[in-house]
């Protein structure tokens, strides 16, 4: 009986699955089960303008993590540069800088109250993917932080002066890629090309830079031709009532007004998991509210015209 | 000395801040010196209150114990609300009343989220929230513990939308003459007569001016706004008046009732509402959330204003 039930389950399950509509696999990177990262070599690694070294080892410690150019910010509190017990160190994910990894996101200059705000939603379950399990890393990492944990990590992104860490070059074709390590997508090797279709394709400009986390190695977003364009008019005319003007409240060059966040050049597919995910409900809560009368009406299209442009801005 | 830091921090503020030097002075009322002393043995009873309740001036003005005329028709009132802690934290309900609509001289507070409220004591505390009222509330929040806060911010948060209806809008061209009184609100005078509503100017005044001065819950205020200032002011709040300003609805609902913390303005009292509008035009309302209203303010005339507020005050809660 037992069995017969876990059994109808598992028949239900992909139905269920379906049913709440995955979200586009090109947004929510994720490596394919059982993803074996090339054999550690062991050799020492640098990147270009620092005298340190890392192994391999050392990049992937998620409670020290590589800080390639300490004379490049101001001194990392502890927990961004250890974490603690069930907290990663926040520079493992989102680098020294706060720049971050277009699976992650990008800190550098948010306002410190949201930074706080956002990390208790995610402790509260405000705060979910639409890719179930998705936000687990973080909500977990919420749970184990402290008020003081939190203000300390907010107040120091916070001070970091943003630059421009996705470049966005519309395309008709992009290169063939494949998500790796860290849920990262990197360029296949050869040459071989294919459509971009309707996607936001988002890689390291430097695929070495990236895994080893070195903060001077940006990324290229690929988004479709003419998504800038739409995206531009969406953004600043509302689309004759299919959303709102978003300088309103994120400020009109988008950087951002009080404690709402600045848009202009951060991840195009952080962008669009944010816009997807406050449609689908799972990203909710009292400032989230504002945002639902925004994304109503917005189709898979409209979001990736909108997280074009937003992310093509200056910071 | 304390005090002393308070007002030397008012008086540097720039001159007009609190509207004092302005066409909107009247929006800032303030009690006139030497008002006739209550009988102190005289008491005083609420419309329908319990046949026992026979309360003096000085009770019902007891900053630490003041009337709760109909302890059935509210939920269940924290202390910090109902007593408040000596000395510094006033019962919340002197002024904002056991259903948190309070007088024209403080703020509706009925119905807005917790966190919003619980917002709004830390600016004060910040020094975010300046005008000739605000020394009072800043020695409260600057005493008021988080638990308190949490409770009071809970209990008038807790109020439901059918009690939140307090504000009566008449629009005209004139008035029934009033003056300003006790508490720094407005009576009607007793004589009758008439006065011109100029364009710029609300008269707000206590539907029964007795039952305002008991701090009697079951009476509300009428704002007399310029005639034409609600069709004016909804246009404004609805197509933000070509540039002028921007479309209220975006941040506070398409019935300005709010969404999430963003505040509420429909029904509330055209006198606190536009002591908002010009304390943050002129920078003595700030801080982040504040930040995205300064562009919605900074080109509203005084007129504008007038108009936005008679068409909020006029909408149903």
């Amino acid at each position: 009986m037992r069995n017969w039930f876990a059994a109808s389950l598992l028949i239900l399950a992909p139905l269920m699955a379906a049913a709440a509509e995955a979200p586009p696999e090109w947004a929510y990177p994720a490596a394919p089960a059982g993803f074996q990262p090339p054999p550690d070599d062991g050799q020492p690694k640098h990147v270009a303008g620092s005298t340190k070294t890392f192994t391999e080892k050392d990049v992937n410690n998620i409670h020290n993590p590589p800080d390639w150019f300490p004379g490049e910010h101001p001194p990392l509190p502890d927990l961004v540069a250890h974490g603690k017990e069930g907290v990663n160190a926040c520079a493992q994910c989102h680098l020294a800088t706060g720049y971050g990894h277009p699976e992650s996101a990008n800190l550098s200059g948010l306002p410190a109250d949201y930074v706080e705000e956002q990390l208790n939603a995610f402790k509260s379950g405000d705060r979910r993917s639409s890719l179930p399990g998705r936000s687990a890393n973080m909500i977990n990492f919420a749970k184990a932080m402290n008020e003081s944990d939190m203000k300390q990590a907010a107040a120091y992104f916070s001070s970091i002066k943003p630059v421009v860490w996705t470049k966005v070059k519309e395309a008709a074709t992009v290169p063939k890629t494949y998500v790796g390590e860290g849920n990262m997508r990197f360029v296949s090797t050869g040459t071989q090309t294919e459509a971009i279709g309707k996607r936001i394709i988002e890689v390291p400009e430097e695929e070495e830079g990236a895994k080893v986390r070195d903060p001077h190695s940006p990324f290229v977003a690929y988004v479709p031709v003419g998504s800038i364009e739409a995206g531009e008019t969406l953004a600043t005319t509302g689309g004759g009532g299919k959303t709102i003007q978003c300088s309103v409240c994120h400020g009109a060059d988008f950087k951002g007004i009080g404690n709402v966040p600045r848009l202009a050049g951060r991840s195009a597919i952080y962008i669009f998991r944010q816009l997807n995910d406050i449609q689908k409900g799972t990203r909710h809560g009292n400032a989230v509210a504002l945002m639902q009368p925004v994304v109503a009406k917005l189709s898979e299209d409209d979001m990736i015209a909108l997280a074009a442009f937003m992310a093509s801005r200056t910071p | 000395m304390r005090k002393l830091l308070l007002i030397s921090a008012i008086a540097m503020l720039p001159a007009g801040a609190f509207g004092a030097e302005s066409a909107l002075s009247w929006a800032y009322p303030v009690a006139p010196q030497g008002l006739p002393r209550p009988d102190p043995n005289k008491t005083f009873q609420a419309k329908g209150a319990p046949a026992d309740m026979k309360l003096t001036a000085a009770q019902i003005n007891n900053a630490f114990g003041p009337p709760d005329w109909f302890p059935n028709e509210h939920p269940v009132m924290p202390s910090i609300v109902k007593n408040g802690r000596e000395p510094h934290v006033r019962a919340c309900m002197l002024c904002h009343l056991p259903n948190g609509n309070g007088h024209p001289e403080s703020a509706s507070v009925s119905g807005l989220t917790a966190t919003y409220i619980t917002e709004q004591m830390h600016e004060f505390r910040a020094g975010n929230r300046m005008n000739n009222r605000a020394p009072v509330m800043i020695e409260m929040a600057k005493d008021i513990t988080e638990p308190e806060l949490k409770e009071a911010a809970e209990y008038f948060a807790s109020i439901p939308k059918a009690e939140q209806k307090w504000i009566r809008v008449v629009e005209g061209k004139t008035a029934p003459k009033n003056h300003v009184g006790n508490g720094g609100m407005r009576f009607f005078d007793e004589g009758g007569g008439t006065v011109a509503v100029a364009p710029n100017m609300i008269y707000e005044v206590a539907e029964d001016g007795e039952a305002a001065e008991l701090r009697d819950q079951h009476y509300g205020f009428v704002d007399y706004v310029p005639e034409g200032s609600i069709k004016k002011g909804e246009i404004l709040a609805t197509t933000g008046g070509g540039g002028k300003t921007i479309q209220c609805a975006v941040c506070h609902g398409a019935d300005f009732k709010g969404i999430g913390d963003v505040p509420r303005l429909a029904g509330r009292g055209a006198y606190y509402l536009i002591r908002q509008l010009n304390d943050i035009k002129m920078g003595t309302r700030k801080g982040n959330a504040v930040a995205l209203m300064k562009p919605v303010v900074e080109k509203l005339s005084d007129e504008d204003m007038v108009d936005l507020v008679a068409f909020m005050a006029s909408r149903q809660p």
